[in-house]
């Protein structure tokens, strides 16, 4: 009998699990690198039943009948969905992360720009292939196809284009490379010039009041340039483009990887324009001879002791521009000659797992950068010198479960500028040390694969050694009514010491004399401080079977403090200066995107801008040179073969104020209508992809040829005082063609 | 009765090592490049490498479901074994110069790299 109790006992131990294992079935759930995901998010699909995943990253959970699907979500991570067929009863489950799921959301035929679903802020991320669909010899150029950022046009004399962001200029958004704030102080007017189109592998852009974790600035929001990197980028990448302008580019990539581990590469960008073309006969030439070479070395480590990088970036950049011959015998010419120089070197060190801990990330960024610019203006002196040092630690972690996630970053920079503008000294040197928090909540709902609610509660202060202490608190929130319907609010202050010579450096391209403070004396330029508070909205779906997606933004901007730049007052003069009075600024745009036919992609986007401020005489101005109302119509087609790829896009420009030029002679302004006519500027490119290592492109910009004729006022009287080249409204120059190839051995 | 003991013991580790193995088999899925049925040969076959159970890939849907030892082989290995041949996964590449040499019309439509 004892032994039959010891038997009967064994095989209750053997048919235990079997009973145990028909009720429920259990799985592991890790990340790409197959690490244990602990939190992880696991429901039987269009059902309440679910789980998480325990401190070994296993899940057990009730079985189906039939066959199932199980979906599994984490955050940062793009859910998966498994089928899950009877007799299954131990999955593994892999999620990857939302940087993969572009990749493949771009290969299998997604938009070019798209907003996510899945973040709290407003980006817009332009890939690499929406980049390639106009020439993009650099960063400014490559806006040009988007809705939401406008560019002005570039000035015959300087040569400088602008950005706009929410109907305001490009200083009051945050420029940065790979996170990493970079290109400010006296190298901003040039920032984006600086950036070769081929080193860029994407632009996020994030509208509104958006993260504090890089400071303060970012008032109208923030662009973030990510480089391509020594791993993933082709080992040898050649691209050489022409165009009837006498502008020749050569870029050249060279990646290599030195063992499991490290990864290097150099980028070497060389970029000339050389022509003597006056099309308006007025002795200037039409667009600035420039010379640039820019080089940029990477060194990349990911391994067990972390991720590091180091990168090094030189460049060299000569502009001359100016009188071609004189009007009057004897006169000297009036010309005009830029150089910069820049050095800047940065390095990255992060570590996932800190002491251990699983949810526990380090990163630290650190750069020094070093920039002259010596330039004259005519008369006008420039000289200017730059040396920054940035530091930023962050460190991440989880409060209790993943759904709340925290974010705190000590920073500290430091600028010191020498600024000489002839006689006039502005040495400045700024010291801002910092600490910003972040949190993050943002649960996984059970009825949809995407956190349906999300809450971002920034704040940061800081110490500036001129200005005193900054606060600067954001919020912002999203809210999904079903996956593909999202709404995002966002509201925050933002805070910038402004470089008023550096920033306006294209008004120097006049006679005008810059004036530090109000037409009536006092209110010299100090800092600037705003408000910005925006919604969108953005609706994803299918017309036809095909997708679409429909989205609005609306943006406010509410200045506390602002340097305001008066060019109404006195023509002969610029007044620089400080208002507390109302400025602000209200941007809605509507973007329109439909995949039309197999191929064939239609984006559709409008945009209303009124951008106003009260000035010194106490009247509230709209400001000069904003279109109040924009439209861009982009068409793109690519053969079933894909051979053949065809962009064109169409900017549409509406009416214009121009500077006040009552006082001005009137024969002089034949060519300064205000408000400037509406206009509309077509741009097309073909590219032929000859196989996987060549591709050859050739495009036209300005077809219509529309320009405003003579941009120089008063073009024969280099020394008269109405003299000035900085009223540009339209482009100068009429049809400009361009061919380009680009090579890789082992494939584009 | 110890012979009985025994028995019972022996039974018990026999079982028991079987209903662990059981545990340790696991099932994943993933997306697989591929066209047709000579295809399906070439990734099922590439797929059983030692660890592996069973493969069995769907060339309408493209997924393949495949059973393996937990302690044995990890999905990564498996994913890099089928592009070996040939195929993409939706994790691993495979090198062009292999995806050439691929029957014509194995020739699946590959994502631009």
């Amino acid at each position: 009998m004892k032994h039959l109790s010891i038997l009967l006992a064994g095989f209750f131990c053997l048919l235990f699990p079997q009973i145990h294992a028909q009720k429920t079935i259990s799985g592991i759930v890790t990340n790409e690198r197959e690490e244990l995901l602990i939190g992880a998010t696991v429901f039987w699909k269009n059902t309440q039943k679910g789980t998480v995943t325990d401190t070994a990253g296993r899940f057990t959970i009730e079985a189906q009948p039939q066959a199932a699907t199980l979906v599994v979500s984490y955050i940062g991570y793009t859910p998966a969905e498994v089928e899950v067929l009877p007799g299954e009863n131990n999955i593994w489950i892999e999620v990857s992360g939302i940087s993969q799921l572009k990749e493949v959301v771009v290969s299998e035929r997604g938009f070019d720009t798209h907003v996510s679903t899945l973040d709290a802020r407003n980006i817009e991320s332009i890939s690499s292939k929406e980049l390639r669909k106009a020439p993009c010899c650099n960063l400014s150029e490559s806006f040009q196809t988007n809705g939401a950022i406008d560019v002005t046009y570039p000035n015959a004399l300087t040569g400088v284009k602008e950005i706009q962001l929410l109907g305001l200029r490009g200083i009051y958004s945050q420029f940065m490379v790979e996170n990493r704030p970079t290109m400010t102080g006296i190298a901003t007017p040039f920032a984006f010039e600086y950036i070769p189109g081929t080193w860029l592998s994407g632009i996020a852009l994030a509208k509104g009041a958006s993260t504090v974790k890089n400071g303060n600035v970012g008032i109208t929001g923030q662009i973030n340039a990510d480089l391509v990197k020594p791993l993933t980028d082709k080992p040898l990448f050649v691209n050489a483009f022409g165009s009837s302008e006498g502008r020749g580019e050569l870029n050249v990539h060279l990646n290599r990887k030195l063992n499991d581990q490290t990864s290097n590469g150099l980028y070497v960008h060389g970029s000339f324009v050389e022509n003597r073309w006056d099309m308006n006969d007025d002795n200037f030439k039409d667009s600035p001879d420039r010379q640039q070479l820019n080089a940029m070395y990477r060194l990349q480590y990911d391994g067990p002791a972390g991720c590091a990088q180091i990168n090094v970036q030189a460049l060299t950049d000569r502009r001359q521009s100016g009188q071609l011959s004189a009007f009057v015998p004897d006169q000297t010419l009036f010309e005009i000659d830029q150089n910069n120089d820049r050095v800047e070197v940065w390095g990255k060190y992060g570590k996932e797992q800190l002491f251990g801990h699983r949810f526990l990330e380090l990163g630290n960024m650190g750069s020094y950068s070093w920039h002259r610019s010596r330039s004259q203006f005519g008369t006008n002196a420039y000289q200017a010198e730059q040396r920054s040092v940035y530091w930023q630690t962050l460190l991440q972690t989880i409060i209790g479960t993943t759904d709340h996630a925290l974010v705190v970053a000590p920073s500290v920079q430091l600028d010191d500028i020498k600024e000489q503008v002839n006689d006039l000294n502005l040495d400045r040197r700024d010291l801002v040390p910092g600490m910003m928090a972040e949190y993050t909540y943002s649960r996984s709902s059970l009825a949809m694969e995407i956190p349906r609610f999300v809450l971002v509660l920034g704040g940061r202060i800081d110490w500036h050694s001129r200005f005193g202490w900054q606060a600067t608190p954001r919020v912002s929130a999203k809210y999904n009514f079903t996956e593909n319907s999202v709404l995002r609010l966002s509201g925050g202050r933002g805070f910038r010491s402004p470089n008023v010579m550096a920033e306006n450096i294209s008004l120097l391209a006049s006679n005008r004399t810059p004036v530090f403070n109000a037409p009536n004396g006092g209110n010299a330029p100090g800092v600037e401080e705003a408000w910005n508070y925006g919604v969108n909205y953005t609706q994803n779906f299918k017309i036809a079977g095909r997708s679409a997606s429909a989205s609005v933004d609306a943006y406010r901007t509410d200045f506390v403090k602002q340097v305001l730049v008066d060019v109404d007052a006195d023509y002969s003069k610029i007044y620089f200066y400080s208002s507390e009075n109302q400025s602000f600024s209200n941007s809605v745009l509507l973007s329109f995107q439909y995949n039309l036919l197999r191929g064939l992609d239609v984006k559709l986007a409008a945009k209303w801008n009124d951008v106003r401020a009260t000035f010194a005489d106490g009247q509230l101005k709209t400001l000069p040179l904003v279109a109040r109302y924009r439209g861009l119509v982009s068409i793109d087609y690519v053969t079933p073969n894909k051979k053949w790829s065809f962009n064109t896009y169409t900017q549409i420009i509406g009416r214009q104020r121009l500077p006040d030029n009552s006082q001005v002679p009137h024969y002089l302004t034949h060519d300064f209508p205000s408000p400037t006519p509406v206009f509309a500027l077509v741009n097309a490119q073909a590219t032929r992809h000859l196989n996987k290592k060549w591709e050859l492109y050739a495009g036209c910009e300005n077809i219509g040829g529309y320009q405003q004729h003579h941009t120089i006022m008063d073009y024969t009287r280099p020394d008269s005082p109405y003299f000035n080249g900085s009223q540009v409204w339209a482009p100068m120059m009429r049809q400009v063609g361009y061919i380009g190839v680009r090579f890789s051995p082992k494939g584009l | 009765m110890k012979f009985f003991f025994l028995i019972n013991m022996f039974l018990i580790s026999l079982f028991s090592q079987n209903s662990a193995d059981n545990a340790m088999t696991m099932t994943t899925k993933f997306k697989v490049y591929g066209n047709c049925g000579m295809c399906e040969k070439r990734i099922e076959k590439a797929a059983k490498i030692e660890g592996v159970i069973s493969a069995d890939w769907d060339k309408e849907t493209h997924m393949i479901s495949v059973v393996f030892d937990e302690k044995r082989v990890k999905p990564s290995q498996i994913h890099a074994a089928i592009a070996a041949v040939g195929h993409d996964t939706d994790k691993v590449r495979a090198d062009d110069s292999v995806y050439a040499s691929l029957h014509e019309c194995c020739q699946y439509d590959r994502a631009k790299q």
